[in-house]
């Protein structure tokens, strides 16, 4: 027995910059210790001070190339919070038709299909696993009247990049959802028309937008059964016919993360009645409107919460958000706590209502969002002390407990399972759980002439409610969720059309530049492609105090630390850093040649999103496309 | 008749590198088959997928500034070519390297002005502006060879300066 210790850096096809260091004994081939590290710092908070808020909405956007739009959102739920003011239903409508299309219906299948594909693809599976690749030829797909593939190694074939059939279609497929979102928000990745109480998307010709719309949801709808079809057929062989090591199912415990498992969504899609009422009930007063918060947040068309397991702790976000708490143990940032740095404001103890920060912890409520301080502290890597530049969100509990936070689709499917609800608008009914199943139903005559006929007619999904958040679990929940946001997306467009029918095509609330209270304080959470984005701000006449974001990566791939509580004791680290320690190597080449197969697919599992200037890799545009020069011409301008 | 596209690259912000933004967001008001590919990079590959002729409108730093050239882009990259330096910074070259390893063959042309200043934020160069009615006319001279009809309204190079003022809020 030996310690193989193997250096990924930097994992590639994720967004960003990530490292990651794992012991892995050769013998048992699990995993003895393992560290993921951010090199970058970005800064955001500290330039965002002083600004007005409303301009948090396309500077926070600029975090990402790719998920632009959710940070964009994330912020635009909290300048709406701290205005007390939210859109008029069209307004809201507009909002989530956008979203559905770009990020969701964008972003799922391109990590999917492009970014996680590859590793199970043939051109991987069959050269790092070869017995894996030989039952794959054997196993019948059995989802084939719907995809139309025949056998489980012809879907990994088509997942060859550049070459393979599902890469390229999933080219092409990413350019018509964002051409869907393109249509209300201007642009993308960094929406233009996202405001506080309201959207500015010109509506002169509406019912013609929303045909537009129309047309390029009904060929998405039919792409994403296809995408489903493949992912579930994908989930099912890696459950039934692949083990690990030690003759688990790969899928049901390779990339476990934490035990018992802790689950945040923010939800997404905004009642387009409630979240306008809401504003009707309150005048205007963000205070009144804060305490409506919850009640808007669980009437949206996903839902909102905080699960342990298979247990719901809270539906409330004003409520988990009290113990939302984030350390700087082992990353590369002053203790802004220990070195006394209070905000202007001093310390913020209690919530607009009221309600004590860290439930009364006079302590730990300095670590509360609304009292962090960003103080940049680089250094070398030393995994003893300091060793990323992400920092650690944890939870508290209102019995005092603390735990590591997982977010993702995964997350968002759980907590809608566990809220044992539907949604229904104007006869399509979008989705319904009971509490351990979710049911995503997809309507029929989608005609794709890029697609087989199968994905043309009416499709409901089922998936079940796991045990676990693993590898094959999190992309399975990617792909139903995709499912899912596409029928949300039908759901707002009749919910549109309804509104042009009865006249109400008013978008926004006259909210103007600089309309703001003396001071307010707020928080913005919106489920994203990656998870819950969640914001904080806190501005005083018009202009940020504070304002503190969190990535849904932050949680996700926050260092270790020794806050946590049992049962999390001995867990206090990110779903990344679980999911590698959780995964044994299944690489059939002699340990000297691993290349840390399965660290990456669980880490890429979560599609990680570290949004900054490094690049993919560091390889040239050379190759052998060259320019002939046909001709040139010289301007007597530059003679 | 082969299905054509014009495709401008180029973000205003540095400098001469958006004149092939600007002038195909000039053209595209009156030719439909014209699309401003800003400074998209990689994430316009999905507009390029459907069509047989490709004609690029971009900056070529090998030639001096203010000259104008038309480029032919041929070759191919493999698989393990295709890999990214930087997914904004996507020269018409790489593009085409991507659509032909994916096994699509699209002619595909480049017109190009030599640049003079690529720093941020400076404004458009006066020999990139003055080379605008040059590029214009080898590109109409292109399309003529696969059927297409340039239709030009106005003053180009106002067009672009135009666009460089929205851009820079000068």
């Amino acid at each position: 027995m030996s310690t193989i210790k193997l250096w990924i850096d930097p994992i590639t096809r994720i967004e960003g910059h990530l490292a990651l260091y794992a012991e892995v004994d050769s013998a048992t081939r699990a995993v003895s210790n393992a560290h993921t590290t951010v090199m970058m710092f970005r800064g955001f908070e500290v330039f965002l001070r002083g600004r007005p808020p409303e301009d948090a909405i396309h500077i926070t956007s600029r975090t990402c190339g790719v998920c632009g739009a959710a940070h964009a959102n994330a912020s635009t739920r909290a300048c709406d919070a701290a205005a007390g003011m939210t859109p008029l239903p069209m307004g809201n409508v507009l909002r989530n038709m956008a979203y559905a299309m770009t990020d969701y219906t964008y972003d799922h299948p391109l990590i999917l299909n492009m970014l996680e594909g590859p590793d199970y693809s043939e051109a991987i599976v069959s050269k790092l696993t070869p017995s894996v690749w030989e039952t794959a030829k054997q196993t019948p797909a059995n989802y084939s009247s719907i995809h139309g593939y025949r056998t489980i190694a012809d879907i990994m074939r088509d997942l060859n990049p550049i070459q393979g059939r599902i890469w390229q279609l999933t080219v092409k497929h990413q350019r018509i959802a964002r051409e869907a979102g393109v249509l209300i928000y201007g642009r993308h990745s960094h929406p233009s028309t996202l405001m506080p109480a309201g959207i500015s998307t010109d509506v002169t010709l509406l019912a013609s937008l929303l045909q537009e719309y129309y047309t390029r949801l009904s060929l998405l709808t039919a792409w994403a059964k296809f995408v489903w079809a493949i992912w579930q057929d994908l989930y099912e062989f890696f459950r039934d016919h692949v083990s690990t090591p030690d003759g688990r199912s790969y899928a049901l415990t390779q990339g476990k993360t934490h035990d018992p498992p802790v689950m945040l969504a923010g939800g997404w899609s905004d009642d387009p009645e409630m979240y306008s009422n809401v504003t009707d009930e309150t005048g205007g007063d963000w205070k009144q409107l804060y305490a409506l918060l919850d009640k808007a947040y669980n009437a949206r068309w996903e839902k909102p919460g905080l699960a342990i397991g298979h247990e719901i702790y809270s539906k409330n976000p004003t409520e988990i958000q009290l113990g939302y708490l984030e350390f700087a143990d082992s990353s590369f940032y002053e203790d802004w706590v220990k070195a006394n740095v209070a905000l202007p404001y001093g310390w913020l103890k209690e919530d607009p209502l009221g309600r004590p920060l860290a439930y009364g912890n006079d302590a730990l409520l300095k670590y509360h969002m609304w009292n962090r301080t960003t103080i940049p502290k680089p250094g070398a890597i030393n995994f003893a002390e300091k060793y990323t530049w992400a920092a650690e969100p944890r939870l508290m509990l209102k019995d005092g407990r603390i735990t590591p936070i997982e977010t993702g689709p995964i997350s968002q499917l759980w907590l809608n399972t566990l809220h044992a609800t539907k949604v229904e608008v104007d006869g399509h009914k979008a989705w319904e759980s009971n509490g351990s199943q979710l049911k995503v139903h997809l309507p029929g005559g989608t005609v794709n002439p890029d697609l087989p006929e199968g994905t043309y007619g009416e499709l409901t999904i089922t998936w079940n409610l796991p045990k676990y958040s693993t590898t094959m679990e999190r992309l399975l929940a990617r792909a139903v969720h995709l499912a899912l946001v596409v029928s949300l997306a039908w759901a707002n467009l009749l919910y549109g059309l309804r509104l042009v029918s009865a006249g109400k095509v008013q978008t926004s609330r006259p909210w103007s530049f600089g309309k703001w209270p003396s001071f307010s304080y707020s928080f913005g959470w919106w489920q994203v492609p990656r998870g819950n984005c969640m914001h904080w701000l806190v501005q005083q006449n018009g202009r940020i105090v504070n304002y503190q974001y969190e990535a849904p990566t932050t949680p996700n791939v926050s260092p270790q630390n020794s806050r946590c509580t049992d049962p999390w004791k001995g867990q206090c680290r990110g779903p990344f850093e679980m999911s590698v320690i959780n995964s044994k190597v299944t690489e059939e080449v002699p340990p000297d040649q691993w290349t840390g197969l399965d660290f990456v697919r669980a880490i890429r599992s979560f599609d990680p999103c570290l949004a900054c200037a490094v690049h993919f890799e560091a390889k040239g545009e050379g190759g052998r496309v060259y320019n002939v020069i046909e001709k040139v011409i010289w301007n007597a301008c530059s003679l | 008749m082969e299905r054509l596209l014009v495709v401008g690259l180029g973000n205003p912000i540095y400098g001469d590198d958006g004149f092939g933004s600007c002038l195909a967001q000039y053209l595209s008001l009156s030719n439909s088959f014209i699309l401003d590919g800003d400074a998209h990079g990689i994430g316009i590959l999905g507009n390029l997928v459907d069509y047989d002729v490709l004609v690029f409108l971009d900056v070529d730093v090998k030639l001096p500034p203010g000259a104008v050239a038309v480029e032919r882009i041929e070759g191919s990259l493999t698989v393990s070519e295709t890999r990214l330096v930087d997914a904004h910074r996507m020269p018409p070259s790489l593009l085409v390297g991507y659509l032909r390893a994916m096994g699509k063959n699209p002619k595909a042309y480049l017109i190009a002005v030599g640049p003079k200043s690529l720093e941020p934020l400076a404004p458009v160069s006066r020999e990139v502006v003055e080379a605008a009615p040059l590029v214009v006319a080898e590109l109409r001279r292109k399309l003529a060879e696969f059927r297409y009809e340039l239709v030009v309204e106005g003053d180009v190079k106002k067009g672009i300066e135009e666009c460089y003022k929205r851009v820079l809020r000068t």
